[in-house]
């Protein structure tokens, strides 16, 4: 199976962020993990949001200037195909549990 | 993204960015460095009312995340690269990666041959000893010793356990003796095709990352069965009988690290060096392959048409002074006392210091050729 035919997936930690960004807020780093309840890692956050910018599930751009000393924070959003994405997976896994159960 | 004019330099990180923007890609830098440097940076302004020990505490788990993010992001870079040109991008350079590939592997196979001969041979000899001395009924008599001892020596177990502490000890000289070979071959135009730096790097930190369970769990559960086995041997008895307790070399990286933690708190303190050299040198020596690797790019340049004879002394002559220094940091310098980091490492620090030299003289020497052949008419 080539790389374009397989189907996408999440992982654990992307299904968090995407369950925090779905209102369509934007969020910085920090924040997803304040919010996640420990379930994001302030170490490995950006890392994965970097991984799903690249597969097109979320987008960045840096904070306009708040007049705060320091470098400006980068702000994400979910994209259309992120949480459509988010939908066809939590479907597809509480169908799952549901015939396995 | 660019810091604020006069904003960075009285916010922690600000070295820590100036560092990073000279290793890492602009891209890496966007997303990955500068993110975790603006969260810390907002955390501490944030905190800039309270007390000392709490900006303290913003800065150490903000660097701990930097570092964090930043170790991710390069072993899931070095992974991505090495799938998507494991075996190079042009012709020349897949024969050359497969070149270095079955040279390493072959290396394996003899260096692990040897040594597996050379311990079995000690081992014959210290069971000649124990069975010619031993003083429990019995035993066999002197014309037996020697027999007894090579059935007992050339077990298919007792070799099985031999094995992982072997193929860990040869596998950074033979990864060295590997991109060695290759380099030593020309490509058509006459230009050696070095080994490159990121392709040796992800190699390396592939072979360190799948030596360090090996160390860690494999070798030590290994080496107590090979006790047992002897033990039970030479005592004639049922292997699980007579247990023999484990000595540093048996005890995994969990059991070590319960055994510092445990001796902590009590007055017998005698081991505690010990064991800390051995637990730092379960990563050493996986680590050893990433030293090699450096220290194959910096001869590479160096190889270029010489003999198999040449490569091969002078893996030999890399080799000789690494397992020197191991010994000298286990049997001198740690029970003079010196810390057990550097008891383990010092052999690691060496290799890769004289390849640091090795790489930067060989480029300077590159560009005085460049500047040659362009001035030449």
């Amino acid at each position: 199976m080539t790389r374009a035919s397989r189907l996408p997936t999440l992982s654990g930690k992307e299904t968090v962020i995407l369950e925090l960004l779905l209102d369509g807020h934007e969020m910085y780093g920090l924040e997803l993990v304040g919010t996640s309840r420990k379930r994001l890692k302030r170490g490995t956050v950006y890392v994965t949001l970097q991984r799903m910018e690249a597969k097109g599930y979320v987008q960045s751009r840096t904070e306009a200037d708040s007049g705060e000393p320091g470098l400006p924070r980068r702000l994400y959003k979910a994209t259309a195909a992120g949480r459509r994405l988010y939908d066809l997976w939590t479907m597809v896994r509480t169908k799952l549990q549901l015939e396995i159960a | 993204m660019m810091p604020r004019p006069g904003s960075v330099r009285r916010l922690p990180g600000g070295r820590l960015r100036r560092l990073a923007q000279r290793l890492c890609s602009p891209e890496t830098l966007e997303h990955v460095v500068d993110p975790t440097l603006a969260d810390l940076q907002h955390e501490w302004n944030e905190a800039a009312g309270r007390s000392g020990l709490t900006r303290g505490c913003v800065c150490l788990a903000g660097y701990a995340a930097f570092v964090k993010a930043l170790t991710l992001h390069m072993l899931m870079t070095a992974c991505r690269h090495l799938a998507g040109n494991a075996f190079g991008a042009t012709p020349e350079e897949r024969a050359f990666y497969g070149r270095a590939g079955s040279a390493t592997a072959a290396a394996v196979l003899v260096q692990t041959a040897i040594m597996m001969v050379t311990s079995t041979g000690m081992g014959v000899r210290s069971l000649v000893y124990a069975l010619t001395h031993q003083r429990w009924p019995g035993g066999p008599s002197e014309a037996e010793s020697l027999p007894r001892a090579l059935a007992i020596a050339f077990r298919p177990d007792l070799l099985a356990s031999l094995l992982p502490s072997v193929v860990v000890l040869v596998l950074p000289t033979s990864l060295l003796f590997g991109l060695l070979v290759a380099a030593r071959k020309s490509s058509p135009d006459g230009a050696s095709i070095r080994p490159q730096a990121r392709w040796v790097a992800g190699a390396s930190l592939l072979l360190t990352t799948a030596a360090i369970p090996v160390t860690g769990w494999v070798m030590p559960v290994a080496n107590q069965n090979y006790r047992e086995i002897v033990v039970a041997e030479l005592y004639r008895t049922d292997r699980k009988a007579n247990v023999p307790a484990k000595g540093l070399r048996e005890l995994t990286f969990g059991e070590l690290g319960d055994a510092i933690r445990t001796e902590q708190g009590s007055s017998d303190r005698y081991l505690a060096p010990y064991r800390r050299t051995e637990r730092h040198k379960r990563v050493a020596l996986p680590a050893a392959c990433a030293a090699f690797g450096l220290l194959a790019i910096g001869l590479a340049g160096r190889m270029r048409a010489r003999g198999a004879l040449v490569v091969g002394l002078t893996v030999m002559v890399a080799a000789f002074p690494y397992y020197f220094l191991l010994r000298i940091g286990e049997q001198v310098l740690m029970p003079r006392g010196t810390a057990p980091f550097l008891c383990a490492w010092v052999a690691n620090l060496v290799v890769a210091g004289a390849a640091a030299i090795l790489i930067v003289s060989s480029r300077s020497r590159e560009g005085t050729e460049a500047e040659v052949s362009s001035a030449a008419p």
